[in-house]
């Protein structure tokens, strides 16, 4: 999409330009034309990359459907045939489209997407041949692995996304297996160790010229599981499910594993970031979640009131993401740390006001609270952003 | 030598594709090189969100006694090889080893996935058997199944074929 920000200052730009005289009317005309015509190509593109991109998402999921299928009147051999056809044809396509020939960059970049959705499918259709077991994470995992090199490769986000993705929900299936099923603590505290693992990989990321594009991706989605893994902790009666079961050594492994990932990533991001005390505070944060998670895996049983330090925690996280966006000059971080914040209240008010209040007035109270939360957050939004553009402007 | 970018692509593309003949070779040599034996199943019919229909296969084997563990006391996450002797049309468990045996009895490599009292559950990577979408109330039909599995000399099992078995 055209940044209308930008074009609305340009313009109020130009008008006063104009008006003290530093240019004619006649530039004044020539920079309006110049600039409607650069925002007009700049949005045809970016709607072709991102038809390109959904077209061939859609492709990629109606080919692992039909696979799921199982249709026995296609056999085995021609399926796999046609999915190994498809995976080179894709990415040979893709790769000319988008680097050889460079005319159709958008249509090439979704055809290597695709190629790499077809290598899942394929991995999935293999394992269907031979009956490997429904759930296995090695699946997944053999997914990530052949995106996730490529995502570094080509500097593709998307592929990057869907590794992390496949990494984290390979994670699930296999801590469903060796973590204690009677206690939940345990399965979360492994989720708030990964988060914090990916957060601090994000911070690595971003210390290399090379990896700098999949920073954010590794940070953002980081974030999004800690943030999902510390919302039911937020409630009194998750710590009730605790069993204060001990878990298994090889829970135990794989656990210390995720934690000292994330605590050897966020020192290593305090060697090479030096200075920073952005970086600094992200490294810390990291390596703090994941201490804590490694401590509530080890000792689930530490009561109910553990629930108002984690909302405490919540609060910090979200008010530290806007505080980490103003200082980086991103607005993803100002975003994300306002829709936690958000969901948060949201968490808090059904929790607090439920059973307290008639269901009418709950869902009045819950309106006036949305409507209100949303002018308040949209205008600090607004003005963290605003604030950010015109410091980025400034020289 | 610097490689070119597209020397890089290609050798991607080349490890995708290793993956994946990797992934048919290692649990498709029981297939071709390993000995035949024939499990006793129930089955169920869920469903899984990449590969579609299945049935869970829950075997004889899946639960050892105690008693045949040979070592130390199981946790869940071992591996174990559990030794197995034809008993009437069937396979059964006869003894069970925390590490790979020697020798020419039949052994099947599997995981522990929960120990109880007396009792330890195990998995053998052969639970899930893909069938065609809509086929599984044939099978849940069934009260019991015979798998007939393969299994190489390094215990690893892979399921050849399913049939409904006789109430022996």
């Amino acid at each position: 999409m055209p940044d209308l920000g930008f074009e609305r200052r340009l313009h109020r730009e130009i008008g006063l330009w104009e008006g003290e005289g530093l240019i004619t009317a006649d530039v004044a005309g020539v920079l309006r034309a110049r600039y409607e015509e650069e925002a007009r190509t700049g949005a045809k593109r970016k709607l072709a990359w991102v038809l390109a991109f959904l077209g061939a998402l859609l492709l990629g999921v109606g080919v692992i459907v039909f696979f799921a299928a199982n249709w026995d009147v296609m056999p085995k051999f021609s399926k796999l045939l046609a999915a190994f056809t498809g995976i080179i044809a894709c990415h040979a396509c893709g790769f000319w489209l988008r680097y050889k020939k460079g005319t159709y960059p958008g249509t090439g970049t979704a055809l290597i997407f695709l190629g790499t959705l077809l290598y899942g499918a394929a991995v999935f259709l293999i394992a269907q041949m031979l009956h490997i077991n429904a759930n296995a994470p090695i699946l997944l995992v053999l997914w990530a692995v052949g995106a996730m090199p490529m995502a570094y490769l080509l500097k593709s986000r998307a592929m990057m996304v869907l590794g992390i993705l496949s990494l984290t929900v390979a994670l699930g299936w296999d801590a469903v297996e060796w973590v204690d099923g009677d206690d939940p603590i345990h399965f979360i505290s492994v989720f708030l160790a990964f988060g914090a693992l990916l957060f601090a990989l994000g911070g690595l990321h971003a210390c290399f010229e090379p990896t700098k594009t999949h920073g954010n991706v590794y940070a953002s989605l980081g974030s999004v599981i800690v943030f999902s893994a510390m919302i039911p902790l937020s409630y009194n009666e998750s710590w009730m499910w605790s069993s204060g079961g001990q878990p298994g050594g090889h829970a135990m492994a794989v656990m210390g594993l995720v934690a000292a990932g994330a605590i050897i990533s966020a020192l290593c991001t305090m060697a090479f970031r030096g200075r920073s005390s952005t970086a600094l505070r992200e490294a810390i944060g990291a390596g703090c979640v994941a201490v804590v998670a490694l401590l509530l895996f080890m000792m689930p049983d530490v009561g109910t009131g553990f629930s108002f330090v984690i909302n405490v925690a919540l609060l910090a996280m979200s008010v530290g993401l806007v505080v980490m966006g103003y200082a980086r000059r991103e607005t993803l971080w100002v975003n994300l740390g306002l829709l936690y914040f958000a969901v948060l209240v949201i968490v808090r008010y059904v929790d607090w006001c439920w059973e307290l209040l008639p269901t009418s007035a709950f869902f009045i109270g819950a309106g006036i609270v949305l409507v209100l939360g949303g002018l308040v957050l949209e205008r600090a939004r607004r003005k963290v952003t605003q604030e950010m553009k015109e410091a980025r402007c400034d020289p | 030598m610097k490689m070119s970018f597209g020397v890089k692509f290609a050798g991607l593309v080349v490890l995708q594709l290793l993956v994946l003949c990797g992934l048919m070779a290692y649990k498709g040599m029981p297939l071709l090189s390993g000995r035949k034996v024939v499990l006793k199943t129930v089955p169920v019919d869920p469903r899984d969100w990449f590969r579609g229909d299945y049935v869970i296969l829950r075997y004889e084997i899946s639960t050892v006694e105690l008693g045949q563990w040979n070592q130390r006391a199981p946790e869940v996450g071992d591996t174990a090889y559990v030794r197995l002797a034809k008993f009437g049309e069937f396979w059964v468990a006869s003894g069970v080893h925390t590490s790979a045996p020697a020798g020419d009895d039949v052994y099947i490599r599997g995981r522990v996935t929960g120990v109880g009292a007396g009792s330890v559950m195990m998995e053998y990577g052969i639970e899930s058997y893909f069938i065609p979408e809509g086929t599984g109330h044939e099978y849940e039909r069934q009260r019991h199944l015979a798998v007939e599995v393969m299994i190489d000399d390094k215990g690893l099992a892979t399921i050849k074929d399913v049939q409904p078995g006789s109430d022996r």
